[in-house]
């Protein structure tokens, strides 16, 4: 899939992306805070992560990285920093 | 037991992540037969099984270790697959051999723990499962390619329709033929680039723990750099090396942040950059196809609104099951348990062992056992959810409305469940990783309104509620019942919130949850599941019951005393003689019963009860049915059976007995004179029973779930106080308000 990055690099959370909008991992906020099994399941630097859905009540939120769909909560994607990346593909 | 001295049997242990289908390859190896254990000091349960080898027809002990992400353990699961790997169980050396199982459809994630076992095991076997669902996701694997790099045999595999499995035996006798040294091809290959600093640094650690492995020395190396990135000090060693290991790791990781690399994510980042070269070696086609269905589904059953109804249809469905169909089934026992009753009671020679036997321990473990078809319905829906994938949904979409009380969405089944019964309630709160989570749920379980306490509601509200209509529409009785549920519902939740807030307030594990790919459910592993859990339950729970039956059925017949049964005989004597047919059948069953309530009255119990009578007092009850209380202890449904031996009536039909409704309605306290029951009293006595936490079985498990008494001892001393201060309000505020 061609991607391409978007060019003003705007840095994000990742509860902030839609679904269906995709996310690369920059950064996350503040060191060792998050918990390293989301790093051990996939979110690391540079991963692409596609956001699928929202649960009920807006959180928590489905996510899909390496192929496999996880459920994060608000709480822990907002310390994820990503930044947008093309193109927009359907949830 | 002293057989010939036995050689050891080699140990196998099957590891993998959650969701990679290890149980089905387990099934698979070891066939129906095995044996459940607990791990010395924890509450994970041990799976072990036999199987032949191919050749040698050599014996081999198969453990099916619990689900793991990474081997640096979040929850109590991923501790024991740690300890055991690495070797660390007292008195069990590492396992001779590991088999990896992975999800060939989900190949990158799952390589991540695999590599993390590999290096720390000396023979290891990794086994590609669900390689059919790989095939039709378009993912080309190289076996070759991918042994090659790991230094181990690599077999494809469908464990639910057993493919693969003579291949996978030969290669686990193979290697176990092998001497360790030679078991890895070339165990070089797998070692994990990392950058010098790093490697700086995980020497140090090494060195600092390496003493913790005796039995397994080049575990160290890995646990060396796990310890560098496990940000919330999770690992065992932190807790038996105490703050010394703590200070040598936060010294490596300032050091690391000195020159600008990020020591939380070193390993995962290290470890999938080394994946991502193997994996784009061994699965050349990049072309991924994939799999819809589950996405389409998902549109429906996780949809914010149609996921929710889905959801609602499937609890009424269990609903349904469990207090519907279930009694047919439920009846059966009951009739059973009736006859062997009374095959007890004409086999055994009248005297205290047939009231033992009768008395004691068929009224509490039969009212124990009678619970069986209902839980074996709840967890065949419970085994379906998780087999099918849907249970994981159900977490995702409840997690926002439980957290609102401080409970997570994984706390719903266990919660709900426990409608039927605490006990399995309980035992599903396994799936809760997070352990304050876990426990506060298992402390509002027993708040639910379980199905033994319906024999009392039922003939509370049949002797006092009167058949009025609200509204003109609502029956009184049935508003009173529907009040109940909805009472304990509410105190739960309100409870579950205040534990979060005060004694439980720290999480510890973050809310992950997978979604994985919707599966047919197997039904073998449904079944296998239901089974495990209908024994835990009657093994586990049915052992303390049967020791409390007896103390109990101690309490409420002794002290004896002859005057009584002298007093009653020479009664049955005249009866006899100035009596006849019919007559004389129905006044000796009537003096059997009032001789008796008059036993109960001076035993022990008795006792109790008239001792407690002044702290119920408040509450309405009289020392009778302080009685009840405590014989209710064994099961809450012997309330109603102790009930009717107070009353001198035979309980026939459990609460509908209309003899005993009407006993209870003029029943006359000896002591005062007044009525006992009033239909304040009996609001209030229900209020109680909804609360207090009459029922052994609940503490015996509790007990066994959180591994020591303390936390089944606090919910006796909340729950407690919390049903008295409940009928209290109710009674008391009643009286001012001018009821009855």
């Amino acid at each position: 899939m061609p991607i391409r990055i978007n060019l003003n690099k705007e840095f994000l959370s990742l509860d902030q992306l839609k679904p269906g909008e995709i996310g690369m991992i920059q950064d996350y906020k503040g060191m060792g805070e998050i918990s390293g099994r989301i790093k051990e399941l996939g979110l690391i630097r540079g991963s692409l992560v596609l956001v699928k859905k929202y649960a009920p009540f807006n959180d928590p939120l489905e996510i899909v990285v390496r192929g496999s769909h996880l459920s994060l909560r608000k709480k822990e994607a907002s310390q994820i920093v990503v930044i947008k990346v093309l193109p927009k593909i359907e949830p | 037991m002293n057989k010939q001295p036995k050689i050891k049997r080699k140990e196998i242990a099957l590891v993998g992540n959650p969701n990679s289908g290890k149980t089905t390859i387990f099934n698979a190896l070891t066939g129906l037969r095995h044996k459940t254990a607990n791990y010395p000091g924890v509450t994970v349960e041990k799976k072990e099984g036999i199987l032949a080898l191919p050749l040698s027809r050599e014996q081999v002990t198969v453990i099916d270790l619990p689900g793991a992400y990474s081997l640096t353990p979040t929850s109590t699961d991923e501790e024991i697959v740690h300890e055991v790997l690495l070797g660390r169980v007292v008195g069990t050396p590492p396992p001779d051999l590991v088999v990896i199982i992975v999800d060939a459809s989900n190949l990158e994630r799952n390589l991540f723990f695999a590599g993390q076992v590999i290096e720390t095991s000396t023979r290891a076997i990794m086994v590609l499962n669900m390689w059919d669902l790989a095939l039709k996701n378009g993912l080309d694997i190289d076996l070759q390619q991918l042994s090659r790099r790991y230094g181990i045999p690599v077999v494809p595999a469908i464990g639910g329709q057993k493919g693969g499995m003579e291949r996978l035996k030969v290669a686990i006798e193979k290697q176990l033929s092998l001497e360790p040294a030679k078991a890895k091809v070339s165990p070089e290959n797998c070692h994990l680039p990392l950058p010098l600093e790093v490697k700086d640094m995980r020497g140090r650690i090494e060195r600092f723990i390496k003493f913790m492995f005796k039995h397994n020395p080049h575990a160290a190396q890995g646990e060396a750099l796990r310890l560098i990135g496990d940000s919330y000090f999770r690992s065992p060693l932190f807790r038996e090396m105490g703050e010394q290991l703590k200070q040598v790791v936060i010294a490596v990781r300032k050091r690391l942040e000195h020159v600008r690399i990020d020591w939380s994510s070193v390993e995962a980042e290290n470890r999938y950059e080394f994946i991502k070269a193997i994996y784009d070696q061994a699965v050349p086609t990049s072309e991924v196809k994939r799999v819809k269905t589950s996405d389409r589904i998902d549109r429906i059953l996780t949809h914010p609104f149609w996921g929710l109804i889905f959801f609602g249809l499937m609890m009424a469905a269990i609903f349904q099951a469990i207090f519907s169909w279930a009694n047919y089934p439920m009846e059966m026992i009951s009739t059973c348990i009736t006859k062997m009753s009374e095959w007890f009671g004409q086999i055994l020679p009248d005297g205290q062992l047939k009231s033992l036997a009768i008395d004691g321990i068929m009224a509490g473990v039969g009212g124990i056992v009678i619970f069986l078809p209902q839980i074996l319905f709840l967890f065949f829906f419970i085994a379906l959810f998780e087999d099918s994938g849907y249970m994981a949904r159900a977490a995702f979409l409840l997690d926002r409305i439980m957290r609102s009380v401080g409970l997570s969405g994984k706390s719903f089944i266990p919660l709900l469940s426990s409608f039927a019964c605490a006990v399995p309630g309980i035992m599903a709160t396994r799936t809760v990783e997070d352990k304050n989570d876990r426990l506060a749920t298992i402390l509002v379980v027993p708040l639910m309104s379980c199905s033994a306490r319906l024999p009392v509601y039922t003939l509370m509200i049949a002797a006092f509620i009167p058949p009025a209509k609200i509204l003109g529409i609502f029956d009184l009785k049935g508003v009173t019942l529907f009040s109940l549920y909805v009472l304990s519902v509410v105190a739960g939740l309100i409870a579950a919130w205040i534990f979060r807030k005060t004694i439980l307030r720290k999480s510890l594990t973050p809310f992950i949850l997978e979604l994985p790919p919707y599966r047919i459910p197997q039904w073998r592993t449904v079944l296998h599941l239901m089974w495990d859990r209908a024994k835990v339950f009657l093994s586990r729970a049915g052992t303390i019951i049967f020791a409390f039956s007896i103390i109990l059925w101690f309490l409420i017949s002794y002290p004896r005393n002859p005057a009584v049964e002298q007093r009653f005989d020479s009664a049955r004597v005249a009866a006899s003689q100035t009596l006849q047919g019919d007559e004389l059948a129905h006044r000796l069953s009537y003096i059997d019963a009032e001789q008796k309530g008059e036993e109960i009255r001076i035993s022990f119990a008795g006792w109790i009860g008239r001792s407690i009578e002044p702290v119920i007092k408040p509450l309405g009850f009289t020392w009778e049915i302080g009685i009840g209380l405590v014989a209710s202890f064994v099961a809450r449904e012997l309330m109603v059976s102790t009930l009717a031996i107070l009353n001198h009536v035979e309980d026939k039909s459990g609460g509908e007995s209309r003899e005993l409704v009407q006993a209870l309605q003029e029943q006359v306290s000896i002591s005062s004179g007044k009525r006992v029951y009033t239909p304040l009293v009996a609001v209030s006595l229900m209020v109680f029973f909804l609360f207090a936490c009459q029922c052994i079985s609940t503490l015996a498990i509790v007990k066994r779930e959180t591994n020591g008494w303390r936390w089944p001892l606090f919910m006796v001393a909340y729950m407690t106080t919390l049903a008295w201060v409940a009928s209290f309000l109710v009674y008391q505020g009643g009286k001012i308000l001018g009821f009855e």
